[in-house]
């Protein structure tokens, strides 16, 4: 019984250790977010360094809040569409997807098919080469949501 | 305020769940292990003494209000005293910047328990994690469950400060790590689960009346400052995950009904889903390894074939796919090939390395060209595969050998 503790022990840790964000849970995690300056480390980052002071609640800095005014929207797309960078790119591929839903919501388009299918008929000026960076990506979909849905942010 | 009714108050469920009192050999302990928690010298062992402190503190608050008030700090317990001492007739929300900035941003209207998964490349994950998801208000009718990427997910999970195997193995045995509770957008959780490390998730919706959501709400506010010795094994994410549902409704009997040894996530899935009345309903949110083994089973030989060719050779992606003329067909394969591409480079994508990038963006290209608006993925998991279905932590084969 004593081994089998000790084995669950060192099973644990292991994938426990690897969790040095500490935004897994549950101390588990994966190995590969060690390396610095990817950008699913920063998206991380992001989630942790919205603490002001003590007397408030951590809560992520670059988060989308569909209620706010106008004014600072821009980054917060900017945030989705980085944080959703993959996601974002197969469902435009592919003309629909949650990631687009999302987006639609946030532009406050009334036809989540139409953008959509919008998004995907442009997608080479979306994403003309493979290290398009985000902030052009959201001009991009800006221009695209201004057409499709007659709304921008 | 007559002291027999402090006294019968401090017995109260809601009062004795909101400052995390357990019932002990000699009277109470309350696990919160920060002194944020507590307004008194004695309140993690003295619930009456924590219960007049904060009496006391609620009557004599001054004008102006700041962040620092017990007030703003403590939304929940004023308003669970306010109906007992009329005096009391301040509106937190109203009052506290900060607190009702918290409140609008999670707009909650419902919540979720979000399960996910063992983790494919570790054993050890076989442990899942779970999390609470507060739905918001301002999702249209229709598109209920589509827009929820933009709800915040609450996690409870310990603050690491090492790297190291050992070290990190005694702390969280001896329970050193602090854990707190943070927000974070449904998306990062989805694209860390999901995407990232190939884990399904499952979301359970639960009944709660919208006084009971706001009580969570506030109630997750009084713990943002403090923080609770992470106990690996008993006090985990499962178990804080329960313990905040038992404030939104004080009459839910779930901390208790745990496995006292070791508690994992999946028991939290198990406790909830045998309590009546609690899941108002679940929802299955596949990982891409699921998609993609999902995808593949409608497949022939000959179409597998040409899906390996695009996901080995991506930047011959128009050749290969080139001679297939049904759009929808062109489009399955190459819906396929992206899960099947994003799932085996998981790793250069995080790391952005330039081949792997150059290799998707053609892959992805093909796609778009490609006149086929791809629909929803509906999936349902073999039910042996659900959590409900799962086997008990206490009874695993492989771990049957602990006490």
């Amino acid at each position: 019984m004593k081994k089998l503790l000790v084995l669950a022990v060192a099973l644990m840790s292991v994938s426990a250790f690897a969790a040095p964000y500490g935004a897994s849970g549950c101390g588990l995690g994966s190995m590969i977010f060690e390396k610095d300056n990817t950008w699913w480390k920063q998206v991380l980052a992001a989630t942790t360094n919205g603490t002001s002071g003590n007397q408030t609640f951590a809560i992520s800095s670059g988060t989308l809040n569909c209620d706010s005014p106008t004014a600072g929207k821009t980054a917060q797309v900017e945030a989705y569409i980085e944080a959703n960078k993959m996601a974002l790119a197969n469902d435009i591929a592919k003309g629909n997807g949650e990631t687009i839903s999302g987006l639609s919501k946030v532009y406050g388009c009334e036809d989540t098919a139409t953008f959509g299918k919008a998004l995907k008929s442009n997608y080479k000026m979306i994403y003309p080469t493979s290290d398009v960076g985000t902030n052009e990506v959201a001009t991009q979909i800006n221009g695209v949501a201004a057409t499709a849905c007659g709304t921008s942010i | 305020m007559a002291q027999a009714n402090v006294e019968s108050w401090a017995k109260e469920p809601l009062w004795l769940n909101m400052v995390h009192y357990k019932k002990t050999l000699f009277g109470y302990a309350a696990q919160a292990d920060g002194e944020a928690s507590y307004l008194s010298k004695n309140g993690k062992s003295d619930p009456v003494e924590e219960l007049e402190a904060t009496i006391k503190a609620f009557q004599s608050i001054t004008h102006p209000i700041d962040s620092k008030s017990a007030l703003c700090r403590f939304p929940a317990r004023y308003n669970w005293l306010k109906v007992k001492i009329p005096t009391l007739n301040l509106n937190p929300v109203n009052e506290c910047p900060e607190f009702r900035e918290f409140v609008s941003k999670l707009n909650a209207k419902s919540v979720s328990l979000i399960f996910s998964s063992y983790f494919i490349n570790s054993p050890a994950s076989a442990f899942g994690h779970t999390f609470l998801r507060f739905n918001s208000a301002t999702h249209r009718q229709d598109d209920q469950d589509q827009a929820e990427l933009l709800d915040y997910g609450i996690n409870y999970a310990a603050v690491m400060d090492t790297s190291n195997v050992l070290v990190y193995a005694t702390k969280s045995m001896l329970g050193l790590f602090p854990g707190t509770f943070t927000a974070v957008p449904y998306y990062y959780k989805v694209r860390e689960y999901n995407d990232f490390e190939s884990r399904d998730l499952w979301e359970y919706k639960l009944n709660f009346t919208q006084p009971q959501i706001d009580r969570m709400v506030e109630h997750m506010w009084e713990l943002g400052p403090t923080y609770f010795d992470y106990k690996f094994f008993t006090e985990n994410c499962s178990y804080h995950v329960l313990s905040l549902m038992e404030v939104g409704n004080p009459d839910l009997n779930l901390t208790n009904r745990l496995p006292s040894l070791y508690v994992i996530p999946i028991d939290t899935v198990r406790v909830v889903i045998e309590e009546p009345n609690l899941v108002a309903g679940s929802r299955y949110r596949p990982s891409v390894l699921s998609r993609l083994e999902f995808r593949t089973k409608k497949l022939s030989d000959i179409e597998i074939k040409i899906v390996h060719d695009l996901v080995n050779n991506p930047l011959r992606s128009e050749e290969i796919v080139g001679t297939i003329h049904h759009p929808q067909i062109r489009a399955d394969l190459l819906d396929t090939a992206i899960d099947g591409f994003d799932f085996i480079n998981a790793k250069g994508l995080v790391y952005e390395t330039k081949a792997t990038n150059a290799k998707r963006h053609e892959l992805l290209t093909a796609r778009a060209v490609t006149e086929y608006t791809s629909k929803p993925l509906s999936m349902t998991p073999a039910s042996e595969f659900t959590p409900e279905n799962g086997h008990r932590s206490q009874r695993w084969g492989g771990w049957s050998g602990l006490p």
